[in-house]
């Protein structure tokens, strides 16, 4: 236990340095500004902002990242509460109460529990983090290539049977995401794979080229179908204020929602909507008048937004331990890790302390950050609110061609990303999830890795996948979560009257 | 954050009818992404299944199996209702726009090109008058110029004055 705080203390060594902190400040102030800007949630926020971190050491590159993550959260909550407009499919709860709040002239508690809320949830769930981690990095150190190979199918597939209305959409789009990581000279053989006689190509695509086209370009091409041109108007806001009372009744619903938040953000693909959706209702059941919730009960904006707050950080926990992501987010970043040449698992908590516990510690940082920046800072927040779409959307288009253009100086990458970006909003139009493309991206190099690793020390061929008994309940468990929507289906109880086909 | 468990795009209608289609096209693109992994040369001195081709045929055979399905699902779903053309005319002239400016970025270099995509993008989204347009767009263009600059991003002069 003791070595526990010892590594944290270093985490915050690494975190407090001031230009450490200063990155964190920033990341929380610009990942605040794209979180209000219309349409563009974290994923897309990350995107964008993610060139601006290639040129710093690996930990202080996920510390900006980290504190980028939690800024575009807080400002999704914000759009959420001032303009019932989610930025975020996790603020949707939010907006429930937290609009009807401001509608009341309210809006300052609204934003202040979401942060409070936040803030407690978050500093929870990372203490929890710090010490569940480790145990979990340990037992992953006995996991070998046919294990991680489990893992990674299970992390694929359990995304994909949870993504959108289609199963099939949603494993056409891993497949997708898939196709793409294998292009590119194939690092064993050096045989040069769909690279098409483009030298480009060589190299694979870049992993932020294809982030930023597949969700910033298509997030914007999506909301310029709702932007008509009008100022937007946000709820009038007085000041930012929590009475005690509020803090009160708010209370057991924060320490509610950290709980469900943190456990449901740690299973793979039950990321933070499910938590914040999850924890809103399991308040309304508690209510003693429930009748309250949906007209601007606080407790409906306490709840939601400690618990995705606390999902948010649950989610890292199989990130960093095992190298799994098990939503979109925490796969940029895990991609992020990788272009910094840091390869997430267990052996990272051995070899790369400065950026697991840097980030760790940056956690906790950023969430106080967040309190003391969004607070007195909201009014500046909701100034952009007000600025038109129209003139906020061609900004970001060219702010990823640049960044795009930053990675590697290439015009063909930007070829990739228009083309990527123009996929991805049809696929967004026809209920592809992005989701499972991009863990398809992430994954897919490592899982051929891991699959071949595993091949040469099998003297059995394909049974070494059935023979070990982790790696055959991993498949298991993924051949399940594929099947289990149509085994329900099936078991579900037709309704009286229906016919038999 | 974003769960996986959402389709990105805010509640927009719905459209149909090109699930068939899209089924298709996959069908075809995996069916070539096949045919290619198979040109891959195996490995000398290991086994085949260790080679450049064997986990790229397992996702084409993924993608062949899935479209299938789409194609089955989609000729047994109802027509669903189509959404009007003009809904997709902004985004499609933004990016049109957007194309045609990473055409030229590196050619013509930072400061025309940008100046000229967002003179065509704010004219695409509607913001007149014209002198307003313009005024913008320039104003952005040098706002990202110094911003930029100060993160010491190389922004690209132009090629095609150079020579």
């Amino acid at each position: 236990m003791s070595e526990v705080w010892q590594h944290l203390l270093f985490g915050f060594q690494v975190a407090l340095r001031p230009e450490n902190l200063a990155l964190a400040f920033a990341g929380a102030l610009l990942g605040t500004v794209v979180g209000v800007l219309p349409g563009i949630g974290p994923v897309g926020g990350i995107a964008i902002l993610l060139p601006l971190t290639f040129k710093l050491p690996p930990a202080s590159a996920m510390i900006m990242l980290t504190a980028v993550y939690y800024g575009t959260m807080y400002g999704g909550s914000t759009t959420s509460i001032l303009m019932n407009v989610p930025g975020e499919a996790s603020s949707v709860v939010t907006a429930f109460d937290g609009y009807a709040m401001a509608q009341q002239g309210r809006a300052g508690p609204a934003l202040a529990i979401a942060a409070v809320g936040s803030f407690i949830a978050g500093t929870l769930a990372i203490i929890a983090l710090t010490f569940f981690s480790p145990l979990l990095a340990a037992w992953g150190l006995t996991f070998g290539p046919p294990e991680y190979f489990g893992l990674m199918l299970f992390g694929l597939s359990a995304v994909s049977s949870l993504a959108g209305d289609s199963l099939v959409k949603a494993l056409l789009s891993m497949g997708f995401g898939l196709m793409l990581a294998t292009v590119g000279t194939d690092l064993v053989t050096g045989v040069p794979r769909f690279t098409f006689g483009i030298p480009y190509l060589l190299d694979g695509i870049d992993f932020v080229v294809a982030v930023i086209g597949l969700f910033a370009i298509s997030e914007v091409l999506v909301s310029i179908e709702g932007a008509d041109g009008r100022p937007r108007a946000p709820a009038r806001l007085e000041r930012i204020w929590l009475s005690l009372k509020d803090l009160a009744e708010s209370f057991w619903a924060i320490i509610r929602g950290s709980v469900i938040g943190f456990y449901i953000g740690i299973l793979p693909a039950a990321g933070a909507t499910i938590a914040s959706f999850l924890s809103y209702s399991v308040e309304k059941q508690l209510a003693r008048d429930p009748s309250t919730f949906g007209r601007g009960d606080i407790r409906g904006v306490a709840a939601p937004e400690s618990a995705n707050n606390a999902a948010a950080v649950g989610n890292m926990i199989p990130m960093l331990t095992l190298g799994i992501p098990g939503s979109s987010t925490t796969a940029l970043m895990l991609g992020a890790l990788l272009v910094l040449n840091v390869v997430p698992g267990p052996l990272l908590f051995r070899d790369h302390p400065d950026v697991v516990w840097g980030l760790v510690a940056s956690m906790y940082v950023s969430n106080l950050i967040l309190l003391i920046l969004n607070l007195p800072l909201v009014g500046i927040f909701v100034h952009i609110l007000r600025v038109p779409e129209r003139l906020l959307l061609p900004l970001i288009v060219a702010i990823c061609v640049i960044g795009t253009y930053a990675v590697n100086s290439s015009a063909f990458d930007l070829q990739v990303m228009a083309a990527l970006g123009l996929l991805a909003y049809y696929m967004r139009k026809n209920d592809y999830p992005l989701g499972p493309a991009i863990l398809g991206l992430v994954l897919g190099d490592l899982m051929e890795q891991n699959l071949r690793r595993s091949l040469i020390m099998s003297q059995h061929g394909a049974l070494i996948f059935v023979t070990r008994p982790i790696t055959a309940a991993l498949i298991a468990l993924s051949v399940l979560s594929i099947l289990a929507p149509a085994i329900l289906r099936a078991l579900r109880p037709r309704p009286a009257g229906a016919r038999a086909p | 954050m974003r769960s996986p468990r959402e389709p990105a795009a805010p509640a927009a209608p719905r459209r149909g009818g090109s699930d068939r289609l899209a089924a298709v096209v996959i069908f075809i693109v995996a069916g070539l992404y096949v045919r290619y992994a198979l040109s891959f040369q195996p490995p000398r001195f290991r086994s085949e299944a260790l080679g450049p081709a064997t986990f790229p045929l397992l996702i084409g055979t993924l993608m062949l199996i899935c479209s299938t399905l789409l194609f089955v699902q989609a000729s047994r779903a109802p027509a669903r209702r189509r959404a009007g053309w003009r809904l997709y005319l902004q985004p499609f002239a933004l990016w049109t726009a957007l194309a045609l400016y990473v055409l030229i970025f590196a050619g013509a270099g930072f400061l025309p090109s940008t100046a000229a995509f967002l003179l065509a993008a704010l004219a695409v989204l509607g913001v007149r008058p014209w002198w307003k347009t313009a005024l913008y767009a320039a104003l952005f263009t040098a706002a990202l110029y110094v911003a930029f600059t100060a993160l010491e991003v190389r922004l690209p002069a132009g090629e095609w004055f150079r020579r």
